[in-house]
């Protein structure tokens, strides 16, 4: 049990770092490597999702949580691209977004 | 008072007590991944809003995420990137039956998310002082897509600020709770799904930073 503990300890603290270093790329990004405002947004939620994979996987426990909970965290997130999915395409079609 | 018991029978008949009858660990996680389900449905929603009017009014969103404060703004992201690790750790030291550490980290939490909270309050302040808020002269005299950058602005922190308060009364519940000895190691699923919604509110930080404050950079 102890060491399970401590483990977890390690990976918080291993967590934190990784966060720190993609926060710090977050906010440097734009004066380290100027790109254009399209390949920005890119950049940024490129990193934004490598945070929220550490932040869901380890914070939240999720790798180490059953298939059945990883099966329906999926799901939403299928969920969501999809209603993104359709009413992207219904606006660019209905008012020429 | 009597005792209520939830009995089980297996296929050969025989009764089995439930021992957690009022402690469902599983259920009561599970149930709380549902209800964040429905936070990022919400969440979801705005952040379609913005990327449809993002495209449709790209120019005027770089011109006024220019605005937007980044060292406020990332002050805010590591303040509550630290704050979900102090809350991790209260829940371990939880676990471990280290009481008055999993207090004083939940304590420590509670301090970060009120200086999230007072950083916001400046940065709307200096929003309000050039007379930028919504149905404001100012910002009704400009175009579209400013009024619409600007509504989502205090939409998305607003509504991500008022989650920081539920989260800051959440956090209150776990120090009473902890003190009145309800919560204990084994039995301490309220303050796992206190910890689980502060990640949530965290992960929703994560992209709303970038999408208004990084963009123009």
């Amino acid at each position: 049990m102890e060491n399970t503990e401590m483990t977890t300890i390690s990976i918080y603290n291993r967590v934190l770092l990784a966060l720190l270093v993609l926060t710090f790329l977050t906010i440097s990004q734009p004066f380290l490597l100027a790109l254009s405002p399209k390949f920005t947004i890119v950049t940024q939620l490129i990193i934004s999702v490598f945070k929220s994979l550490l932040i869901v996987m380890f914070y939240m426990h999720l790798s180490s949580e059953k298939v059945y909970l990883k099966f329906f965290v999926l799901m939403a997130l299928i969920v969501l691209a999809v209603f993104f999915v359709i009413l992207g395409i219904d606006s660019y079609y209905r008012y020429g977004v | 008072m009597f005792n209520k018991k939830e009995i089980v029978i297996d296929p050969y008949g025989n009764e089995h007590e439930v021992l957690d009858y009022t402690d469902d660990y599983v259920g009561s996680k599970f149930g709380f991944w549902l209800f964040l389900f429905t936070e990022l449905m919400m969440f979801g929603t705005m952040f379609l809003v913005f990327s449809i009017y993002f495209y449709q009014f790209s120019d005027d969103f770089l011109h006024h995420s220019k605005s937007l404060n980044i060292f406020l703004g990332g002050t805010n992201t590591v303040i509550l990137l630290i704050s979900t690790y102090t809350m991790g750790l209260a829940t371990l030291n939880l676990k471990k039956g280290e009481l008055k550490k999993a207090s004083f980290m939940t304590y420590i939490t509670i301090i970060l998310a009120i200086a999230f909270l007072i950083i916001k309050a400046f940065e709307w302040g200096a929003e309000f002082s050039h007379d930028i808020f919504p149905d404001s002269q100012t910002l009704v005299s400009m175009n579209d897509g400013s009024n619409i950058f600007f509504g989502l602005y205090f939409t998305m922190t607003g509504l991500h600020g008022f989650h920081i308060i539920l989260g800051i009364i959440l956090m209150l519940s776990v120090l009473y709770k902890i003190k009145s000895g309800s919560l204990h190691p084994k039995h301490y699923i309220f303050m796992k799904n206190t910890t689980l919604y502060w990640d949530f509110v965290h992960l929703i930080w994560v992209f709303v930073f970038p999408i208004f404050y990084m963009i123009g950079a």
